[in-house]
């Protein structure tokens, strides 16, 4: 089993990650509790990236399950999600940045999805300003009340991992999130692990 | 008199403008701090993709994401501060005769083109298309996820007025969505314009009752 990319990006910080058609890209909760900002590209084209809204639109909710194929600003296929301990994840979220935490929590300088997450594709072109919404894996964000967003902690478990398939040539990165202010990493990020292999990969 | 309570206002009363959209077309306009903002149903069973940006930086654009995240809410509702990807409040519901509207689905690529189209012609090339506010959208949205689309339940004159709180300029369309369950009958028209004076508006419609 080949083993193409294999990395644990710390609590709070990021990293990018690359993958051709047909490999697996795993995700791991390694501690629990902790949400996973995923952003995806296809290589050939970076104006066409992963969409929650474009998914939200073909699968008509806004939550993926195992199955889904999660489809791009084009409205192609790009990812489909082959295995899943949760089952549980957000796409409507937008990453935190630097006015999450200035604006709403008058804490500036604190480390962001968004800026972990451009770290991670901005050396294949990528504009901070066309940054797509994020995947937010393990998220939990139910729906509550008249429409109200719920905010509470993931209930992913330690090892926990998504399995996504590549449908094209693919690079993208993850950011463990570093909101520990509000419920949503259980207020303490810790690390997550991403692996791209051509077999299921047992952690 | 100032368009706020805020100080006299010494450079006298912006600009207004009413504008007429054709069904599939878009146009773009701008918007001070204090004006209102009024987009109406010239058609029944219209939908109108709202995109907006800030005159400061082309960057800031109105956020449904945002939007949903600062209200905690997945539903636009009068007082809903409407923000930018900054966070930052551009807009705020202030009057809303349908409260039928949708904060969760993409554009279809003809509206995403139309209001490139009508941007390019007013004030340039934005350097991102960001998602729009599908006014007058009815997509229901399950405890479970689930998205429900019905035909969009507007009534000709239906109206939203938006305080504007950021200055910069608006593009609208005459939508046409993707999931065809949206739309109920033919495209129609939309207009869009902005009032300086609340005693300018038109009276708006009364509330339809609940189904």
């Amino acid at each position: 089993m080949a083993i193409h990319h294999d990395a644990t990006v710390p609590g709070g910080f990021g990293g990018g990650w690359s993958a051709d058609a047909g490999q697996l890209i795993t995700i791991v909760d390694l501690e629990g509790q902790q949400a996973g900002d995923f952003v995806a590209f296809a290589s050939a084209d970076p104006t066409e990236w992963l969409s929650p809204p474009h998914c939200r639109e073909a699968l008509r909710s806004i939550f993926v399950r195992r199955g889904d194929r999660l489809v791009s600003n084009k409205r192609r296929p790009l990812l489909e999600i082959v295995a899943d301990d949760v089952g549980i994840h957000d796409g409507t979220i937008p990453a935190c940045d630097p006015t999450r935490y200035s604006v709403e929590f008058g804490v500036p300088g604190h480390r962001n999805c968004l800026d972990n997450l451009w770290g991670g594709v901005r050396d294949r072109g990528v504009a901070i300003a066309a940054m797509p919404e994020p995947l937010n894996l393990f998220q939990n964000t139910p729906v509550v009340g008249d429409g109200r967003i719920g905010l509470t902690d993931p209930t992913s478990r330690p090892g926990d991992r998504i399995v996504l398939r590549a449908l094209v040539d693919l690079f993208g990165a993850l950011s463990p999130c570093p909101q520990d202010i509000i419920p949503g990493n259980g207020l303490l990020p810790t690390p997550m692990r991403l692996v791209v292999s051509d077999r299921p990969r047992h952690v | 008199m100032p368009l706020l309570m805020i100080a006299p206002n010494l450079e006298g009363s912006p600009a207004t403008v009413s504008v007429e959209i054709g069904p599939g077309d878009a146009a773009c306009v701008a918007f001070e701090v204090g004006q209102l903002l009024t987009i109406e149903l010239l058609d029944p069973g219209q939908i109108a993709a709202l995109y907006a940006f800030s005159d400061a930086d082309r960057n800031e654009h109105l956020s449904p994401h945002h939007t949903r995240v600062f209200g905690g809410s997945f539903v636009l509702r009068m007082g809903t501060r409407m923000v930018t990807n900054r966070r930052r409040p551009m807009f705020v519901v202030g009057r809303d005769s349908l409260r039928v509207h949708d904060l969760l689905l993409p554009a279809s690529d003809a509206t995403g083109a139309a209001v490139q189209r009508a941007l390019a012609a007013t004030v340039g090339e934005v350097p991102h298309l960001p998602d729009p506010v599908n006014l007058f959208a009815d997509v229901r949205l399950s405890h479970d996820g689930r998205l429900d689309p019905h035909p969009a339940p507007g009534r000709v004159g239906d109206r939203v007025t938006l305080r504007a709180v950021m200055k910069g300029v608006a593009a609208v369309a005459a939508a046409r969505m993707t999931i065809p369950e949206l739309h109920g009958i033919l495209p129609g028209r939309l207009r869009v314009a902005t009032f300086n004076e609340v005693a300018d508006l038109p009276e708006d419609l009364p509330l339809r009752s609940p189904e």
